[in-house]
């Protein structure tokens, strides 16, 4: 062997041992009283890495989940998905439902130490509002008027119509409150400034993002020195992480690892009914799709238990409407069953007896695949040949957009309030239906629900729009997904939340 | 010398041209664009209309690509579709990460390859031969995203002995540097080993069988010398070709094994920027790989004439 050889094989082995030495455990901190220690990093696994960090014109996941640490809304989400004071401290309506005046906090601090006051909201919200913008969000705005600091720590929103649904919206992330002077000196995007419980220290693109505690913070806590974000796009790899101690919590739990998670006893999780929900649907202009008939006959040939257990193993609840049950809008009405035999003579009413449809899911999301398997196989056994077109989600997007498809199969995540899970799919104007819907008296339900205050009437409103429009099959729904986190044992206070907000600022860590 | 290098260096630039309008066409004709992957379902027509109009989408596709290759020419390689970050800083930020895996992996490949290749030539037809070709065959066949993982779940899980995913730069920690880079360089590293391992075979046999051998073995001197002092030298120079080009696709970056080791790489901004139909990015990424590859092309070449002085340009 040269000499050369030996001395790089030679280095080669030293560094192999010298990398076996000292994983370098983090060190706690401990106050010695037994009680949780305040203090240590919270390290956080994320499945991808954020775009870009402006919370009005971003819309990948995990920067929601980054700016919810570093930014406030105005008003959040409680446990059971009703509004609770967070930025605001009360509010109330008008008589006639058009004006909003919500009472501020005024001991918010934004991160670099000038006061929080109304006119902050205002400029958030125009900001969110102007086309310039390209907000993301805007359309959650789509009825305001106008906003006006009436004084220091009151703001007052003026509607166009009434609109129910103005507290779901604000409590959205994409809404959180930013200082005028980041924006306009163009820094905000570099050097997040929020009113939150974490304050922004870094972000090193492909590797991590770095949070401290903000100790002027206004809520309770933070209980922890700062959170650190990495990217792990490889769920086994993360998981892993988990189980050795190298990271603290992760959100990046697939189906298929659920079990094995909760049954791991050196492993915390838990899973929460989420507001998501997956779905498919025909794309109305296209034959033999346009027929009601032919919709109805395939909603009874296939089972949804099977379909939810292959997609998530079980974390999910079959649900043949949107709104998942345990929310007060949420519809019981179920006529589908899985009846084969009802599904082969509706097919045969309808004279569609050979029928072929590419089902259009993507690889980036696989329990569409699987249940576009389930469908494949239970609809195969009614003489209906499904081709399964798995592709790219930016691809996805575009034949969605272009109504390029047979039918599709997604999901909507992240609704709140019940007009987020019917009016822009279903209808006829709705800027999100794209399988051609139209039904004058589901849009007139819907239209009329919108702006229906007294909530009785409007559950009303939503059931007798939900059965139309399940009974049509615009969409025929699925299931509601549990959302999923797993964690250490030494995290400690940390709850999992129906809305899929992950908030930081209550965790402590007991090393 | 001079004349072969200025026309490599010319060819090699239009080579980059044809592969920056290759570029640019199959990603602006692929459906997606970045716009409706930043909006997502949550989409609006008319939030849509004006981002497009904004980032110059409407304009022709020529004049797109030629205002890119204006700015491209100049130095300025756009500014990042999500991000709004200039391209050429964001690849610059992670060329360190990829440099390291690139250069690490190359290393392990060549402790494995050299030894295990020239042993293996030298006693051809032995139980060290036939065990060398079994594990260059296993190294080539095994998927390296399953060896990486496999590698997490035994060294990080297991034993705990090493990180399982991730990236420190060498300036802020060597030793842990060295940690995360040993299994995400092992997993590379046996791939592209198991690759060279059976041409530095090849290329000692037929050295081996060479008049020049025949002649130093007939001039009384022993086998050990034979090898070094007048087989070897002779029998690297091709190594050094392939090595050069292992090396140039290393420098690409390596997709998969960046994905499961979440390295910070190349290859990893590339794939996200595809994903996001991030256009400047991706082009700036492409672009890069290709200098990089022809660049290393043109060394190596270099590098065998002065190597062998027989070869003349």
């Amino acid at each position: 062997m040269s000499h050369r050889s030996v001395v790089v094989l030679i280095s080669a082995v030293l560094a192999l041992v010298a990398a076996a030495c000292d994983t370098g455990d983090p060190v706690g901190v401990d106050d010695g009283n037994g009680e949780p220690a305040t203090g240590g990093t919270f390290v956080a696994a994320l499945s991808a890495e954020p775009d870009q960090l402006d919370p009005h014109l971003t819309t990948a996941s995990p920067s929601f989940t980054i700016n919810e640490q570093i930014y406030d809304v105005l008003v959040q989400t409680t446990p059971d998905l009703q509004f609770e004071p967070w930025l605001a401290t009360d509010w109330e309506t008008s008589e006639d439902q058009l004006t909003w005046t919500f009472e501020l906090r005024d001991d918010v601090v934004f991160h670099n130490d000038r006061a929080f006051t109304a006119d902050d909201v205002v400029f958030t919200y125009e900001r969110i509002m102007d086309e310039e913008t390209g907000a993301a969000n805007a359309f959650r705005l789509a009825n305001v008027d106008e906003v006006t600091a009436v004084d220091d720590h009151t703001v007052e929103i003026t509607l166009t119509e009434p609109s129910p649904n103005l507290l779901a919206q604000l409590s959205n992330g994409g809404l959180a409150i930013v200082p005028q002077e980041s924006v306009e000196a163009g820094t905000l995007e570099s050097e997040p400034v929020g009113t939150g419980p974490f304050r922004f220290v870094s972000y090193t693109e492909g590797s991590n993002v770095q949070l401290e505690a903000n100790e002027d913070y206004w809520g309770d806590g933070p209980h922890v020195e700062g959170v650190e974000f990495r990217f792990i796009s490889e769920a086994t790899v993360a998981l892993t992480s988990l189980e050795t101690g190298e990271i603290d919590w992760t959100n990046h739990v697939p189906p298929q690892n659920t079990e094995m998670v909760r049954d791991n006893p050196d492993l915390e999780s838990d899973a929460v009914p989420s507001t998501d929900y997956w779905y498919y649907a025909f794309n109305l202009e296209r034959e033999p799709f346009n027929d009601p008939l032919v919709r109805e006959a395939l909603a009874w040939g296939f089972d949804r238990e099977t379909l939810t257990q292959a997609a998530k193993f079980g974390a999910g609840t079959p649900n043949q409407t949107a709104i998942p049950e345990g929310s007060f809008w949420s519809s019981d009405y179920a006529p589908y069953d899985y009846d084969p035999a009802v599904a082969q003579e509706l097919l045969e009413e309808a004279g569609a007896t050979d029928i072929t449809l590419g089902l259009m899911v993507s690889d980036e999301f696989p329990e569409t695949v699987e249940a576009a398997q389930v469908l494949e196989a239970q609809w195969g056994e009614l003489g209906v040949t499904v081709n399964i077109e798995s592709v790219e989600f930016a691809t996805w997007l575009d034949r969605n957009t272009e109504g390029d498809y047979d039918a599709k199969l997604l999901g909507w995540l992240g609704n709140v309030d019940p007009d987020d899970y019917y009016y822009r799919q279903h209808h006829s104007e709705g800027p999100d239906n794209t399988q051609n819907y139209a039904n004058a008296e589901v849009d007139r339900l819907l239209d009329e629900a919108r702006a229906e205050t007294d909530e009785d009437a409007r559950k009303d409103l939503y059931d007798e729009a939900v059965e139309i429009i399940v009974d049509e099959n615009s969409y025929t729904f699925l299931y509601n997904p549990d959302t999923v986190e797993a964690w250490s044992p030494v995290v400690q206070d940390y709850e999992v939340r129906a809305d899929g907000k992950n908030l930081f600022g209550t965790v402590s860590l007991d090393r | 010398m001079a004349r072969y290098i200025t026309r490599r260096v010319l060819q090699a630039l239009v080579v980059t041209l044809g592969i920056s309008v290759l570029v640019f066409m199959l990603v602006h004709l692929v459906p997606g664009d970045p716009i409706r992957v930043a909006l997502g379902t949550r989409f609006d027509q008319a939030t849509y209309d004006a981002l497009r109009e904004r980032a110059g989408f409407n304009q022709p596709l020529i004049v797109q690509y030629f205002t890119w290759l204006g700015n491209a020419v100049q130095g300025d390689l756009g500014v990042s579709f999500r991000s709004g970050d200039p391209v050429t800083s964001t690849i610059l930020g992670v060329l360190p990460a990829t440099l390291t895996l690139a250069f690490a992996s190359l290393v392990v490949a060549l402790v494995i390859a050299i030894p295990l290749g020239i042993l293996s030539a030298v006693r051809s037809g032995s139980k060290l031969d036939y065990a060398a070709t079994v594990f260059s065959q296993f190294g080539i066949s095994i998927p390296d995203f399953w060896m990486g993982i496999m590698l997490i779940l035994l060294f990080s899980l297991t034993l705990g002995w090493l990180p399982s995913s991730g990236y420190t730069p060498l300036t802020e920690d060597p030793g842990d540097w060295l940690r995360h880079l040993v299994m995400p360089a092992v997993t590379v590293g046996v791939v592209s080993g198991s690759i060279l391992t059976r041409f530095v075979r090849s290329s000692m046999l037929e050295a081996l069988s060479q008049d020049y051998t025949r002649t130093a073995r007939s001039k009384g001197l022993h086998e050990r010398v034979v090898v070094t002092r007048h087989v070897l030298k002779n029998a690297m120079i091709p190594v050094v070709t392939v090595t050069g080009l292992q090396l140039a696709t290393l420098l690409g970056g390596v997709i998969i094994v960046e994905q499961v080791f979440s390295w910070p790489g190349l290859g990893r901004l590339a794939l996200i920027a595809v994903q996001r139909r991030d256009y400047p990015v991706l082009q700036g990424a492409v672009l890069v790989m290709a200098l990089t590859f022809l660049v290393i092309n043109l060394v190596v070449d270099l590098l065998y004439a002065w190597l062998d002085p027989r070869i003349k340009y």
